[in-house]
């Protein structure tokens, strides 16, 4: 009798186990315009969505390849010193440390109901948390497939855009890339109304080999929204402005300090 | 078919052959066909190793008996400019490649 009560819990929590670590993934091509008056330019980034029962995380995948490659790249005293191979299609030699469109990692705890969003700029870490906020959507009875999967259309406005998204009837999970959640089934392809963040489901799996090569950011210190939106916005508008907000010079050879323009901006969160 | 000078510069270089005319032509035209596809395939070439320019180069120095770091970034077209002071190697070296990448691209 105890044998069989010792059989049975081990069966019932090694099933527990296996199912809480099971992660559901969706790597999404997310094309995105960092320059609101260029519709002309885009960039593209390979983002990741890991899904479990109690938790998700959305992150960029070149990001991760390109710290992790320029990680062992500055370890190694031959290679240390050479020059990055630049372009997209050298994303993974470590160009996309820096070329990276999105580095924010987005955590969300479904238990508690928490938003964890860090990012890294430069050595130092920081991120915010809030609340989820579940968008009202508009479900509309149109159809497509995507991947072989037949999706409903659903309007929206959030973070101060119009979205328009489309979500797999037949994969009951309630989330989708970036922040959106909130439907029925998982989001496929989002898009705003500007056509300026297109997400859209490239690949479905149900593996978690994917993991292997994410690293979450350490020593995050965690700020105000307005204070994190602030550093993002002047680290990616003006680099040598950070630097110099953090007591760190660029000057150039007749040692005159550099003084660059702004470059352009424009936020996917327009909330504030 | 060639204007006169070529000809007869031509005939020069092949002049040592007991060639037909149409045999010459052929000649003529074989050997400037080659000349062509070495020279379209050496600038090929020359685009995809062209040596990059680029630099960023890290060194430490003593400020006030602290080791700091500063690195000197060069951009593709000859612009150097320097950043300082870092705590360490690494972070000397992400922030001169973010600047080269801010700066110079």
């Amino acid at each position: 009798m105890k044998f069989t009560l010792l059989f049975i819990f081990v069966l019932t929590t090694t099933n527990i186990i296996a199912s809480d670590s099971t992660y559901f993934s969706c790597k999404y091509r997310y094309t995105f315009q960092k320059d609101s008056t260029k519709s002309e330019i885009k960039s593209n980034d390979i983002m990741i969505l890991l899904i479990n029962k109690m938790s998700s995380i959305y992150y960029s995948e070149l990001k991760q390849l390109g710290t992790s490659n320029f990680q062992k790249k500055q370890l190694d005293e031959k290679t240390q010193n050479a020059p990055l191979k630049i372009g997209p299609e050298n994303a993974q030699e470590g160009a996309s440390f820096f070329m990276s469109s999105d580095p924010e990692i987005i955590n969300i705890n479904y238990i508690n109901g928490e938003i964890s969003v860090t990012n890294k700029f430069l050595e130092d870490s920081y991120g915010y948390k809030e609340s989820i906020e579940v968008p009202k959507w508009d479900i509309a009875t149109d159809t497509i497939t995507i991947l072989n999967q037949l999706c409903q259309r659903a309007t929206t406005t959030y973070k101060g855009r119009n979205y328009e998204v489309w979500f797999a009837l037949s994969i009951p999970i309630s989330k989708g890339p970036w922040l959106l959640n909130g439907l029925p089934g998982l989001i496929l392809k989002a898009n705003d109304a500007k056509n300026q963040f297109v997400f859209e489901c490239i690949e479905l799996n149900t593996s978690n080999d994917i993991t292997n090569e994410f690293r979450p950011y350490s020593n995050v210190r965690f700020v105000s929204k307005s204070m994190y939106k602030e550093k993002k916005r002047l680290f990616s508008q003006n680099l040598v402005e950070f630097l110099k907000s953090n007591g760190i010079s660029v000057k150039n050879s007749s040692g005159d300090q550099i003084v660059r323009p702004n470059k352009p901006y424009n936020p996917i969160d327009l909330s504030k | 078919m060639f204007p006169r000078k070529t000809r007869v510069l031509f005939d020069k270089w092949y002049g040592c052959l007991k060639a037909t005319k149409k045999m010459k032509k052929l000649m003529f035209i074989c050997t400037f066909t080659i000349l062509a596809l070495f020279a379209s395939a050496s600038t090929a070439s020359t685009k995809k190793i062209s040596p990059l320019t680029q630099k960023v180069e890290v060194t430490a120095k003593k400020v006030n008996s602290t080791v700091v770091w500063d690195v000197t970034v060069t951009c593709g077209n000859g612009y150097t400019f320097t950043s300082c002071c870092y705590s360490s190697y690494s972070s000397a070296q992400n922030a001169g490649w973010a600047l080269y990448f801010a700066i110079c691209e």
